[in-house]
């Protein structure tokens, strides 16, 4: 990387070449004021804010001027101070601002600018235009009335986002922010990320369930890590009185440009279901509270009477928690599962019968933007591990095949090159594609013969051809299997596919925490005595639900009441996601701290001492 | 010495007193700027409400109607510097609001559409009429210094108040600009 001096205020810099001057003052403390400016996207030099002058001669924006050597550079002339000044008035009057109400008041990168630059009267009359408000979506809010078309929203939906959703509609005076083709943002392709809320400079998008509840210089900041999936995302989280007012992704984080997704910034804002506060004990249809102390002891005793015992644990806890929780169940003789184990289990078996080497498996999911094929089996990734579904939509865009495989509805279908629908399990039409590439590109050519391999499968012989030669062409090609695929033959033939396509891998599962690969878990009975589970704070999952049916006694631990505490004969309360603290493994492998957001409010403070006193009673 | 203190009228336009308001969290510094400065005529903390002839006139609100023209340019033609209390009297503020429709349909749907059977448009003659927009101080009168916010804190103004007597005609910006 070479580099080039230049001068800012009478200071010599030295930047990186290709750099912009914005981003090398920014390197060397210099803020120059900026709106339109983010550094997760692109420079589109709309605002004008960032004027500064060039060689004593010209203006121009710094986020959009390269550095050059010996370029001279001043930030605060008056010549500058006029223009920016001009060009703040401008933006402000030319829309409708009304700081005294808005929701972004006193969290306004245009109003600290306004303060900042001291514009205190403006010299021309406010222009009073007329703009629609959308607040058609669950969470978020578009208020065109404070838009100030920095197109950041725009960038941010489709640059890190990859999704395309918002864009300027309308002219002149009239361009506003529309979703689609001027839908309602609850109609629209929206996936509800919220990340234009988050990079919006203005009150012209704000998130419903945050709004008015206190601005961010007055909140406390927590930063911690979403446990929601194995992503893992860097969160930002705010509350004010024990309250939690909002979560931010953390926009450190480049690759991710600081995304979230609805599980993770939204969902802990919405949830209403109520908390469980006390153990609770149910005997001959009648409930009984009792103190932690008494619901320890009697899981202890219930555990000891028990001859088979199942515990199982959610994916979504901290390391800690689940290494306390299965030294106790282990104490007590019990067999151990997490959900989203058996996936594990399953590959791992796989992985020996079939000679697969580690580095088959990518300890870098923002990989999938590099790759030139991306094999994607069970697009409920979308869903699932939503950040990574953006990447791979990132990919897409940015002219990376993609093949999708699902046996429902294609979650990828805008951005699919091969889309192929297959009944599950899958395993079938991955051996035929191992089979054409193992018969080589002879057979590539060949349809019928194709076809009579294809046999009764409804899956076009074109495009499982297609499928082989593309993989047969890319130099980087980057196979994912989704969370729903738990049997054995397909991630098989998959993990076979891979090995010889060498293809790197991504294999992901339901648990958000890694942690469980290094864990040793095993099969539980199904019919147990005792049925221990500890619930996170995720919705509930099947595993655990059939579990507690099976079992005679079941022990439920959790945080808020579902459908799992409603069927088990002991309850007692956990902490909550914002109340634990540990580390965590995302999917890349990293450790990552999980910290306290809020302090516990139950009697409950501390889950690793309950199971090591749990352990001790036996 | 009565005669040396400088002299000062406020008066309200169309606002909600909440800038005067806000004047009178000052304190004891009322008890203060009383040495200080002489109160001619002020429309919230004195029953002189007639403007005289003034070294400081300020004033709050929105310009909504003839009424607070004259007024305006009243207070402007007696006084020698004119200072704009709040974000109503420097920008419009709230009032501007009822800019986006036309006179006639915010007078309807205020006396007729959301009224009783008696209520009907108030004659001009007796109210004053509305201005075609409500517009901030300066798009009618001239104006020597701006104290924004909604209201604006006490300490703004006891610093806007103190710079005047200083002679300085007081500037806002950063950390003391707000609205
Ligand atoms: S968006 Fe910012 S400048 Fe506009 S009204 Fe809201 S706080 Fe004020
Ligand atoms: S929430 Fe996400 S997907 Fe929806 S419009 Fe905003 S950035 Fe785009
Ligand atoms: S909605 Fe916000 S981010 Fe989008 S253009 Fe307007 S001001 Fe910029
Ligand atoms: S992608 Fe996963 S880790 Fe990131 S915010 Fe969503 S649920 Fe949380
Ligand atoms: S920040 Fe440079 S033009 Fe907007």
């Amino acid at each position: 990387m070479s580099t080039v001096k230049f001068t800012v205020d009478g200071e010599k810099i030295s930047a990186e070449k290709g750099e912009t001057v914005m981003s090398a003052c920014k390197k060397h403390g210099i803020d120059i004021p900026k709106l339109c400016q983010h550094d997760a996207m692109e420079n589109v030099m709309a605002c004008r804010v960032c004027i500064v002058e060039v060689n004593g001669e010209q203006i121009q924006p710094a986020c959009g001027l390269k550095v050059e050597e010996d370029l001279e550079i001043k930030t605060e002339t008056d010549e500058i101070k006029k223009y920016r000044r001009m060009n703040l008035e401008l933006i402000y009057r030319s829309e409708n601002h009304y700081c005294m109400f808005c929701e972004s008041d006193g969290d306004c990168e245009l109003q600290d600018l306004m303060w900042e630059n001291g514009i205190d009267y403006f010299e021309h009359p406010r222009l009073f235009p007329d703009r629609p408000i959308d607040s058609s979506h669950e969470h978020i809010v578009i208020d065109n009335n404070r838009c100030i078309r920095c197109g950041r929203c725009v960038r941010a939906c489709e640059e890190v986002v990859g999704n395309q959703t918002l864009a300027f509609g309308g002219r002149g005076l009239e361009n506003e922010i529309v979703a689609d083709a001027d839908v309602p943002l609850k109609e629209s392709t929206c996936v509800s990320c919220g990340m234009c809320l988050q990079v919006c400079p203005t009150g012209a998008i704000f998130n419903k369930h945050s709004m008015f509840k206190g601005i961010k210089d007055e909140c406390d900041l927590t930063e911690s890590t979403c446990l929601r999936c194995s992503v893992g995302c860097e969160t930002e989280i705010y509350t004010r009185t024990g309250h939690l007012v909002e979560i931010e992704g953390a926009e450190s984080e480049m690759e991710s440009g600081g995304q979230l997704c609805e599980m993770g910034r939204f969902e802990p804002l919405v949830d209403r279901t109520e908390k469980i506060d006390d153990v609770i004990y149910k005997e001959n249809e009648t409930e009984k509270e009792m103190s932690l102390a008494k619901g320890l002891e009697k899981a202890a005793e219930v555990l000891d009477e028990g001859d088979k015992i199942s515990a199982m644990a959610s994916g979504n806890l901290t390391n800690e928690v689940l290494d306390s929780f299965s030294e106790a169940m282990r104490t007590h003789g019990a067999l151990f599962d997490v959900v989203g184990a058996k996936r594990h289990r399953f590959e791992k078996e796989v992985k020996r019968r079939i000679n697969m080497i580690e580095g088959h498996f990518i300890d870098d999911i923002t990989e999938v933007m590099k790759a030139d094929h991306i094999l994607l089996y069970d697009t409920s990734v979308r869903d699932t591990h939503p950040v990574l579904a953006s990447y791979i939509r990132r990919a897409a865009m940015n002219g990376t095949r993609l093949i999708t495989i699902d046996a429902y509805e294609d979650r990828f279908w805008e951005h699919s090159d091969i889309s192929i629908s297959v009944e599950s399990p899958k395993t079938q039409l991955t051996r035929l594609i191992n089979q054409v590439v193992r018969e080589g590109k002879g057979s590539i050519e060949d349809l019928t013969r194709v076809s009579s391999i294809l046999g009764g499968l409804r899956v076009h012989p074109r495009d499982v051809m297609q499928v082989v030669k593309h993989l047969e062409e890319s130099t980087y090609d980057i196979i994912i299997l989704g969370s729903e695929i738990i049997d054995r033959w397909s991630i098989r033939h998959i993990f076979e596919l891979a090995k010889l396509e060498g293809s790197y891998l991504i294999s992901l599962n339901q648990a958000s925490n890694q942690y469980i690969r290094s864990l040793e878990t095993e099969g539980v009975y199904e019919e147990p005595d005792v049925a221990y589970v500890l619930a996170g704070d995720e919705d509930d999952q099947e595993d655990m639900k059939k579990l507690i049916e099976n079992a005679d006694f079941s022990i439920v631990q959790a945080s808020k009441r579902s459908e799992l505490t409603e069927k088990a004969d002991l309850v007692i309360p956990s902490l909550t996601m914002f109340e634990r603290e540990g580390t965590s493994v995302n999917i890349n492998g990293e450790e990552k701290e999980v910290e306290r957001v809020m302090e516990p409010k139950g009697e409950l403070k501390s889950e690793r001492e309950f199971f090591e006193e749990l352990a001790e009673k036996r | 010495m009565a005669e040396d203190k400088p002299t000062v009228a406020t008066a309200c336009m169309c606002g909600c007193s909440g800038c005067h308001m806000s004047f009178l969290d000052v304190d004891e510094f009322v008890k203060e700027l009383a040495e200080l400065l002489e109160f001619q005529s002020s429309h919230v903390i004195m029953d002189i409400k007639d403007i005289e002839e003034v070294d400081i006139g300020i004033l709050e609100g929105t310009i909504t109607n003839e009424e607070n023209v004259e007024v305006a340019k009243e207070m402007r033609d007696n006084c020698e510097i004119l200072v704009a209390w709040g974000d109503c009297a420097c920008f419009g503020g709230i009032m501007t609001m009822r800019n986006f429709e036309p006179v006639e349909d915010i007078l309807e749907e205020c006396y007729i559409g959301k009224s009783d059977d008696e209520s009907e448009i108030p004659d001009p003659e007796h109210v004053p009429a509305l201005t075609e927009k409500a517009r901030g101080l300066d798009e009618v009168i001239e104006v020597d210094a701006y104290i924004p916010g909604c209201p604006p804190s006490a300490d703004i103004i006891r610093y806007g108040l103190e710079k005047l007597l200083e002679g300085e005609i007081p500037k806002l910006d950063k950390d003391k600009l707000r609205y």
